[in-house]
């Protein structure tokens, strides 16, 4: 199991396509993926709970990853979060 | 033999055999089920979801080149609630824990998932939730056996789709399927029903109260998308009678279709450039197929409402004014700054507790109090005019001084991007929307100052006849022939015409075939509307003479009402065809 805290920096936060885009990276890994905010914990997998976190930029997020591929899914949600989403500024 | 009233969003009349499609019922039997086999129940809903998934991403695949990316984001929406694993959990805990079916689990699960869906403050997915009952019947589909949906149809045969209401996934089902027309019990132009009936063109009518009640499967049905009729079990006579208007309308349509390229000018040699009106990138094939002279009107709204609750981003403007602006080079494309608020459309920004929206902060009210979100727009706007054949236009002026403001914003983003050294049309065409009574009487005012003049007729009416557009028992009050409605479009062209600045119409009553000869008349000199009239009236134009407009105009605004000028248009149709 391999854990990252990163903070949420775009604009809007975790919001509707931002979401569904970490969802989606999520589900492309056998990896168990946990997003965990100072308030609650949520499956990186399931929509509803990534939309439930609600975290808005500058949140604080600490990604936990634990399975055969774990390395490579922390890197790329890692970079999907860094990279506000690909939204720009 | 029942006649049904709805609104014609896809024009063409079809004739052919009722398939219905009802989105509320989905019979659930609960049933139990003894421990020992809970896990093959458990496996048996899994299956079910995997197919259901499978045929999600089937669907994208084939709309892949008919839709936007924007639209098709729809779908991996759709497969995103569907992997959650919250929903195969809380099925799974139900089949376990209560020893019930597959089906009645997955009913509970979904129930869960849509609750949780509208608890969450994220727009986007609150309306997608209401799409899940689809994706749940889908499911129920699967786990009933195989798909009662058909995939295989006889030669000959023509399918009527008659429905409360389509998502986008069970459109694209039907891809396959010899679909002659849509007739829906809800919607509205620009739901996807419209959108796909119009790309596909066959005939389709929205808002069709009652359909789904009275309709019959495996029923004869006419869809009339040119006069909003949908008839089931016509008569022999009222078969015949569409059989040959069906016949007519295709021979009329292949002959004005082989005429789109050329001009619209009146007999006697004036120019009428007739332009469309686009909600959505969806419409710029549709639109260049029917030879639009460019863009009358492109409602920027639908950028605003496809990233809620996000704002749009100057690069998000950019990219969407630039390819509209490149598909229709050299022709000018005409920009409407955010028009929200008002009756239509609803984002996160707006204040939702207004009381009276039509007469509250919309459209430049709006912008001018929230001036960052305009001046995001503007500068993405002048970024994408490299081209110059860019135009702006301010939605619902009512004062000089709003448009005073707006074109000092407009000014402010000028210098900003010049101190960048952003290369940007700097006379960049910049016209005002006469919707608001006011505006239209004091036309003088503007006229100087303004390059052109659009007339938004649909909300014009509104305010000058005092009618909720919405509200069905004033409906039959609003009547663009209206001598009020004509004398203001009278005097903005007046006024317009001192200055020689032109005059464009926007508003339905620019595509209305009895209206044409009266705006023409009035001095109107483009006129724009949706794509799929825009072969009509060109054709149209070309039958009449300026000179017998002018005359039938100058005796309408003589009249006292509506109805005598309706008769007026219909005695002179043969005359101002010169």
């Amino acid at each position: 199991m391999i854990r990252k805290e990163v903070t949420v920096c775009n604009r809007l936060g975790l919001h509707a396509r931002a979401a569904a885009k970490l969802v989606q990276i999520a589900n492309q890994f056998q990896a168990h993926v946990s997003l965990t905010t100072n308030q609650m914990c949520a499956d990186a997998k399931s929509i509803l709970g990534v939309l439930t976190l609600a975290a808005a930029k500058g949140t604080p997020l600490i990604i936990e990853v634990d399975g055969p591929d774990e390395a490579e899914a922390l890197s790329q949600i890692e970079h999907l979060i860094q990279n506000r989403f690909g939204e720009g500024e | 033999m029942t006649r049904l009233t709805g609104t014609p969003v896809s024009p063409g009349i079809a004739i052919g055999t009722s398939q219905i499609i009802l989105v509320q019922e989905i019979p659930v039997v609960k049933t139990s089920i003894p421990p020992e086999a809970a896990a093959a129940e458990v496996e048996r809903l899994k299956r079910a979801l995997e197919a259901t998934i499978k045929d999600v991403e089937n669907l994208k695949e084939r709309a892949r080149s008919r839709l936007s990316e924007d639209f098709l984001a729809i779908f991996d929406a759709h497969v995103i609630i569907l992997k959650d694993p919250a929903l195969l959990r809380g099925a799974k805990a139900r089949i376990e824990r209560n020893g019930v079916n597959a089906e009645y689990a997955l009913q509970g699960s979904i129930q869960d998932m849509v609750r949780g869906l509208m608890a969450t403050d994220d727009p986007y997915f609150q309306e997608r939730a209401m799409d899940v009952e689809g994706l749940h019947r889908r499911v129920q589909q699967h786990l009933a056996g195989p798909l009662p949906e058909r995939t295989t149809w006889s030669s000959g045969e023509r399918v009527v789709i008659l429905a409360d209401t389509l998502t986008p996934s069970e459109t694209s089902t039907l891809h396959n399927a010899p679909v002659v027309a849509f007739a829906t019990e809800h919607g509205a132009r620009t739901s996807h029903t419209a959108i796909i009936a119009r790309s596909l063109e066959i005939p389709a009518v929205v808002g069709v109260k009652g359909l789904t009640k009275t309709a019959e499967p495996h029923g004869t049905v006419i869809v009339d998308g040119l006069e909003g009729l949908v008839i089931l079990n016509p008569s022999e006579a009222e078969l015949a009678e569409y059989e040959r208007r069906a016949e007519a309308y295709q021979r009329h349509r292949k002959a004005i279709l082989g005429q789109a390229r050329k001009e619209s000018r009146t007999v006697d040699g004036t120019p009428i450039r007739v332009t469309a009106n686009l909600d959505l990138a969806d419409e710029i094939g549709s639109a260049l197929a029917a030879g639009a002279g460019g863009v009358g009107l492109y409602r920027s709204e639908f950028l605003f409402l496809d990233h809620s609750p996000a704002l749009p981003s100057e690069e998000d403007h950019l990219g969407y004014y630039d390819r509209i602006a490149q598909a229709f080079y050299p022709h000018r494309v005409v920009i409407r700054t955010l028009d929200l608020g008002g009756e239509k459309y609803f984002h996160a920004v707006l204040d939702r507790t207004e009381r009276n929206p039509v007469l509250g902060v919309r459209a430049i009210r709006f912008c001018l109090r929230q001036p960052e979100i305009f001046r995001t727009q503007l500068k993405g706007i002048l970024r994408a005019s490299k081209r110059k054949n860019l135009a702006i236009l301010f939605p619902m002026i009512t004062t000089l001084q709003e448009y005073q403001q707006a074109s000092e914003h407009l000014e402010a983003c000028k210098r900003e991007l010049k101190a960048g050294g952003v290369p940007f049309d700097e006379h960049i065409p910049v016209g005002i929307m006469v919707e608001v009574p006011s505006c239209a009487l004091t036309a003088e005012a503007y006229a100087p100052l303004v390059d052109f003049f659009s007339i938004g007729t649909n909300d014009l009416i509104q305010y000058l006849l005092a009618i909720d557009r919405n509200n069905d028992s004033v409906a039959h009050l609003y009547d663009p022939m209206h001598p009020a409605v004509l004398k203001c479009i009278a005097h903005v062209c007046d006024a317009a015409a001192a200055e020689g600045k032109p005059v464009a119409v926007c508003g339905e009553a620019a595509a209305d075939p009895m209206m044409t000869p009266l705006l023409v008349g009035l001095g109107v000199s483009e006129l724009s509307m949706t794509p799929s009239s825009v072969l009509e009236v060109k054709n149209h134009i070309r039958n009449l003479s300026l000179r017998a407009c002018q005359k039938l105009a100058k005796k309408a605004l003589k009249a006292r009402t509506g109805a005598e000028v309706a008769e007026l248009v219909k005695n002179a149709v043969g005359g101002a065809k010169g």
